[in-house]
């Protein structure tokens, strides 16, 4: 989810060989959602294997980190940890949402209207901790770091971007990762080429887009600080914001030190300006344990085993590749 | 004005010749009472810092402080020219854009070496290292041979009884293990025990240094951390820093 800053925050269309060779801290849930959202089957089901266990997030994280590494681009994925307690009211609001939309999708299916079912089906996605541990599992065994956040995920991407050298940018579709102080951000990272618009068959192709905070903050002629505030004004995970303010108005209204007299709790900044992020991350690439990922994928998982052979084939290349020396910069 | 000589010129033969192995530029930094030279590898993947006093020389002026840098390329031709019997003497005129370097055994020939622009100031590296160890080079260096034959890169498994360094390449594996009890080893000093990779073609490159003193001093760190080594002197050191290797 995330805030909706599109309207006022300039970007940079890239070519993915801009991030070749390249570390990037991804938000993990971020991209998890995107695959579990995109990837189905015709008529609208999550891919399944044959226990009947959802894989669509496995195939989406493989395939597409599959692909970053033949780019010469190495994720680092950032798993959330507990969420603020501010956060809870907007997931009780989602997880009220969800369970609708899977009635919803329920009653659609029964009654075979193919395109409401995948339109709720989508609305009503959710991780089982199991879905996200198979996740992890899939990372280790393909030799990409991941780690723990101790609280929002995408605030421990943006405090490792902001404090590891190593670290270009935060890749995520959120803006919010801008708010958590990243430098730069890549979004359209870790989705495809092809992007299904919401509600619609239609697709609109995807490029990476990169965005500079400082250049962003230069632009719109504010602060960090301030650029939190338009955020609160406009409705964040933490609030609702005010209603009827888009981001332009609450720009303007930043703009004109107005934001007190929205009664907005100004307590809230600190989610974005100090939130609860570690200091002590470690990661290493590696190369993938092929074996053992054919089994988990083909055997375990029923994926396509001429398909995962030759994916793996590819990882191992482009990690081998990858897998190099180091600079000493780092340490000056 | 800067006029230095050193009569035993071995020990600065070597320096120069190892430094523009990893070297292109370095900066030649005069101070009252020593010289130090600065550089890094193109990459940055290698530093080097050495460090004489002015005891290292016979005789040492130096007016005021001056630093320039110095294409290490050409000067290692010239330091290819220094014989055993050798005296050699660095001079610097102000405003002359020049490194005199005259070579005297007998007959006296003097080199000019033009100055080079230095695009940037090296910060220096100051880390606390979690294991070092003091070893006999000769012993380190035959290692390192040992370790060359197989892989282009070792992982060092340093700990507080022994260091193991391994060598993996198309042809298999070489390890070799020294105890802490062996002669070789002088000091073995390990916080926490160490895992970490580095390119074997730069610490060849260092080693090349190896007769300047008869025991060295590596120190590294856990997975991403840096290895120093250095090669301590009666008047100076030589220090180089490698970037690791991921694993």
């Amino acid at each position: 989810m995330g805030v909706d800053l599109r309207d006022i925050v300039p970007r940079e269309d890239i070519e993915f060989s801009r991030l070749h060779g390249k570390i990037l801290s991804v938000d993990a849930l971020n991209a998890l959602y995107q695959f579990l959202a995109i990837i189905r089957q015709q008529g609208g089901e999550v891919l399944k294997d044959s226990k009947g266990r959802t894989t669509s997030h496995l195939s989406g994280l493989f395939y597409r980190t599959v692909n970053l590494v033949e780019l010469g681009i190495r994720p680092l994925y950032i798993y959330d940890g507990r969420p603020p307690e501010q956060k809870l009211a907007t997931l009780r609001g989602r997880k009220k949402h969800k369970d609708t939309a899977q009635q919803r999708a329920v009653r659609a299916k029964v009654e075979g209207r193919t395109e409401d079912y995948a339109k709720y089906a989508s609305q009503s996605l959710t991780f089982t901790t199991e879905m996200l541990a198979e996740s992890k599992d899939l990372l280790a065994l393909m030799g990409i770091p991941f780690f723990d956040a101790p609280a929002e995920g995408e605030a421990q991407a943006a405090h490792l971007c902001a404090t590891d050298p190593r670290i270009y940018a935060v890749a995520s579709q959120d803006y919010d990762a801008l708010l958590f102080g990243a430098p730069l951000l890549a979004r359209n990272v870790t989705i495809s080429g092809r992007r299904k618009l919401p509600g619609r068959s239609v697709y609109r192709e995807v490029s990476p887009e990169l965005l500079d905070l400082s250049f962003v903050l230069g632009e719109l002629g504010i602060t960090r600080e301030q650029l939190v505030e338009v955020a609160l004004l406009v409705g964040t995970d933490y609030n609702d914001g005010v209603k009827g303010l888009g981001p332009k108005k609450a720009l303007e209204a930043v703009r004109s030190g107005t934001f007190d007299d929205y009664g907005v709790d100004p307590s809230l900044r600190d989610l974005f300006l100090a939130p609860a992020v570690s200091d002590s991350v470690r990661y290493a690439f590696s190369l993938p344990d092929a074996s053992e990922l054919r089994r988990f994928l083909c055997t375990e998982h029923d994926f396509s085993k001429m398909r995962v052979e030759r994916a793996v084939e590819r990882l191992t290349k482009g990690m081998e590749g990858l897998l190099r020396q180091e600079t000493l910069d780092q340490w000056f | 004005m800067i006029e230095v000589s050193v009569s035993d010129s071995r020990a600065l033969k070597a320096i120069l010749e190892s430094i523009s192995e990893i070297v292109d530029e370095a900066a030649f930094i005069f101070e009252e009472h020593g010289f130090c030279i600065e550089g890094a590898d193109p990459s940055i993947i290698s530093k080097v810092d050495v460090s004489l006093s002015d005891a290292f020389f016979e005789s040492y002026h130096v007016d005021s402080a001056v630093e320039f840098g110095v294409d290490m390329t050409s000067l290692d031709k010239i330091a290819k020219r220094i014989l055993p019997q050798d005296t050699v003497t660095l001079i610097s005129r102000d405003r002359e854009n020049m490194l005199e370097v005259v070579l005297n055994g007998g007959i006296e020939r003097k080199f000019d070496a033009a100055l080079i622009e230095l695009n940037n100031n090296l910060p220096k590296i100051s880390l606390d290292f979690p294991a070092t160890m003091v070893v006999e080079t000769e012993a380190f260096r035959n290692c390192v041979r040992d370790l060359a034959v197989i892989g282009g890169s070792v992982v060092f498994d340093v700990f507080p009884e022994r260091i193991v360094m391994t060598s993996t390449g198309e042809l298999g594996t070489a390890t070799v293990t020294i105890q802490r009890d062996n002669p070789a080893v002088l000091d073995l000093k390990v916080a926490a025990p160490c895992s970490a990779k580095y390119n074997l073609s730069y610490l060849m490159s260092f080693l090349k240094a190896g007769q300047i003193s008869e025991c060295i001093t590596i120190s590294l760190g856990d997975r991403d951390f840096p290895l120093k080594l250095e090669f301590s002197m009666m008047h100076g050191s030589l220090v180089f820093y490698l970037a690791p290797m991921e694993y």
